[in-house]
């Protein structure tokens, strides 16, 4: 085999990944990925140096050792990757069956190029987020006056360690590598409060250590991943699914026995209660009381969205089955948004439990909590709508996850909610959700329409 | 068609598992070149997991599956590009491409060192006598039949010398169907061996050389089809027979 024809055999197979897993469902797949793809670099890049401003009039703390620098920037970046990983739900995949992935075993390719093709999909979501933090890491690095490559180093490898650290087979319940994921952030966590406490000698330096050690740890993710998609053969037999049918639901109620049934969001939605439960836990043990618990109530819509993109990938893209035979598009959107909502208000309780004892008046946090986590989960389900992330399908399961994120994270400050009365955030969230279902039924109508003619 | 080197397919001790009640075991099985070999069976029998086995998709629990001395559950290019697959699965493809795309992806992948002119050509000559003309149409939005087409098209590109196919009939037109067998004789009669699992006893009847019978997981008869019929008269009444001495037994 020519050196040529080795090169132009992987270039189509790399740009057959990238279409599949980041162009789905457009009529120049390609070109539709690399738009996307290029669209969030770029979003990123903005985003950042929105951010890297901010901070660069901002009050750092001096004095700090560039070990524990490097260990924090490492720290956040492992929970950033690892968040983003459990967000987008890429993760699920590490130890899945998938048509590409038997494809690409049964094609004569060397172990590399067979994992590679496996790793793409992560690496260009890394990619993302590295230059995201990139310019908020400069600007840290010459405030302070360390190192800026170094940093950007420790960022870029904090995010892969967090990444590849979830791509391990062992264990294989999402649900343990979540709860091994909480246990890991909040060890580092201890670990930096233990780190303020010490000043300097053996311990802080052990201390330091520890932390590297944690997040060198996550290689081990990276290596089981090339061994498991490396070779040419799938691993193991096919798990039998046996769903335990609720039969006190009524019938009208289809729609949360789907979600139930469907491995995928039933995952989800134990993940974002798992994560919703432990922050929850996590602030009533430190019995932290806060100035903003209206702003903090964000973290559980922020869940609840991540939740609500999966949704819609359940069913097909164009006529959906549930659709054709259920009373058409409108049903279809009806029967999601009751299903998202009523497993929204359950993703947010835990954080509701945890914070309304920070509010002054309870009627109008309530108000607030039902009316941001009614938002979220309908602008999830929207960005679900317009990306329809399948299983497997990383690209769609990326943007539609941080598409809905960033819009429930960006919306306060759009709407420049630090001007208004909570009665006004109140409305504004509920205008918001009303409008995004709008768009939803619409964009379904379309679609229904379109379907066929191009 | 050139005549090319005589590679031998056998099955030693396989022991493949599906899942946690379901495994086939396959003592021994030789697929010789130039010969068709068809797996029958009823629903559930084992024939995809046996399929999906020797193309080296399901690895072994026990046993090997050798091609040539080869194993087939190894990363070993040459036996990769031995084996053509035509699947019995909608979703075997890659639906976002377009059909002359998918082609061209295989092309270099399978074999990166040959003319590319001479690929087109033979891939074209091959949607000619299925009568594909959705070149330029991605795959996702094909009808089952063309998707079928490009799946023996993407299984035959390479001139394997093993094509494995499973259900070739579902969902190809009358035309197609008889088309489809007239490309996998003609390669089998270059020296190709093709094992193809299928519950059509009557089709088998009339394609195979050799008929295997698989039942629960297990090979229940293995013989020449000529045999079968002059015994019984029909693939169908040796199949019945077997199935009712299993259904008495039981």
């Amino acid at each position: 085999m020519t050196p040529q024809s080795q090169s132009r055999s992987s270039r189509l197979l790399y740009a057959t990944i990238v279409s599949t897993r980041f162009g789905g469902g457009s009529e120049n797949p390609l070109r539709s990925a690399l738009t996307r793809i290029t669209g969030f670099y770029v979003g990123a890049v903005c985003g950042g140096y929105v951010m890297a401003k901010t901070l660069h009039n901002a009050q750092l703390p001096t004095g700090i050792p560039s070990s524990v620098l490097f260990a924090i920037v490492l720290s956040i970046g492992f929970i950033l990757g690892g968040f983003a990983m459990l967000a987008t739900g890429i993760f699920q995949q590490a130890g899945s069956r998938i048509v590409m992935q038997s494809m690409i075993s049964l094609m004569p390719l060397r172990p590399r190029q067979r994992w590679f093709c496996t790793m793409l999909p992560i690496v260009v979501i890394w990619g993302i987020l590295v230059v995201f933090g990139l310019s908020i890491v400069c600007t840290i690095a010459q405030k302070l006056g360390v190192s800026a490559v170094m940093l950007s180093l420790a960022w870029a490898l904090g995010l892969l360690s967090g990444m590849v650290g979830l791509l391990a087979r062992r264990p294989s319940s999402p649900f343990i590598k979540t709860v091994l994921f909480v246990g890991q952030v909040s060890v580092l966590l201890a670990l930096f409060d233990h780190l303020l406490q010490s000043s300097g000698g053996q311990h802080f330096n052990q201390i330091i250590i520890v932390i590297y050690a944690i997040i060198a740890l996550q290689c081990y993710g990276l290596i089981d991943s090339y061994f498991y998609h490396s070779v040419g053969t799938l691993h193991g037999s096919k798990p039998e699914h046996r769903q335990i049918i609720p039969k006190f639901l009524p019938l009208s109620a289809w729609f949360l026995v789907k979600l139930w049934r469907n491995n995928r969001t039933r995952t989800s939605f134990g993940i974002a209660m798992l994560l919703s439960l432990s922050t929850a836990i996590s602030m009533l043990v430190r019995g932290t009381t806060f100035s903003d618990p209206y702003g903090m109530l964000i973290l559980g819509a922020i869940l609840a969205a991540m939740f609500a993109c999966d949704i819609r990938g359940t069913m097909r893209r164009a006529i959906p089955p549930e659709a054709v035979l259920l009373g058409g598009p409108k049903s279809l959107v009806l029967s999601e948004s009751l299903g998202v909502l009523f497993c929204g208000l359950i993703i947010g309780l835990p954080m509701y439990f945890a914070l309304h004892g920070s509010a002054v008046s309870q009627v109008l946090f309530l108000m607030f909590y039902l009316s941001v986590q009614t938002f979220s989960s309908i602008v999830g389900l929207f960005a679900g709508t317009v990306f329809v992330p399948s299983a497997h399908d990383t690209g769609a399961q990326f943007f539609s996850a941080m598409t809905a994120c960033s819009t429930v994270m960006l919306f306060p400050r759009a709407a420049q909610f630090s001007h208004v009365s909570v009665s006004m955030q109140i409305a504004l969230w509920s205008e918001a959700a009303v409008t995004a279902w709008a768009l939803i039924f619409v964009f379904e109508i379309i679609r229904r329409k379109q379907y066929g003619r191009t | 068609m050139r005549k090319r080197q005589r590679l031998l397919l056998s099955v030693d001790g396989l022991r493949v598992r599906r899942n946690a009640r379901f495994e086939i075991n396959i003592p021994f099985l030789v697929v010789t070149p130039g010969t068709v070999t068809c797996i029958v069976g009823a629903n559930g029998s084992g024939k995809t997991t046996l399929v999906e086995s020797l193309v080296g998709l399901l690895p072994p629990i026990e046993g090997e599956v050798r091609i040539n001395g080869q194993k087939a559950h190894s990363d070993n290019p040459l036996v990769k590009r031995a084996v053509g697959y035509v699947p019995d699965d909608d979703t075997w493809i890659i639906p976002e491409l377009t059909a002359r795309e998918y082609f061209e992806l295989l092309m270099s992948v399978q074999l990166p060192s040959q003319s590319r002119v001479l690929m087109r050509r033979r891939v074209e000559q091959m949607a000619r006598d299925l009568i594909f003309t959705s070149f330029d149409q991605q795959l996702g939005y094909l009808s089952h039949g063309n998707k079928k087409k490009v799946q023996i098209i993407a299984g035959l590109l390479h001139d394997p010398h093993f094509i494995i196919v499973d259900e070739l009939r579902n969902g190809l037109d009358p035309i197609a169907i008889i088309r489809a067998e007239a490309l996998l004789k003609a390669r089998m009669q270059s020296g190709s061996a093709i094992i193809a699992a299928t519950h059509d006893l009557w089709w088998a009847e009339r394609f195979a050389d050799e008929i295997v019978m698989i039942r629960r997981g297990h090979i229940v008869l293995r013989e020449a089809t000529a045999t079968i019929v002059r015994q019984y008269g029909s693939v169908e009444s040796r199949f019945m027979e077997l199935y009712n001495d299993a259904a008495i037994s039981k």
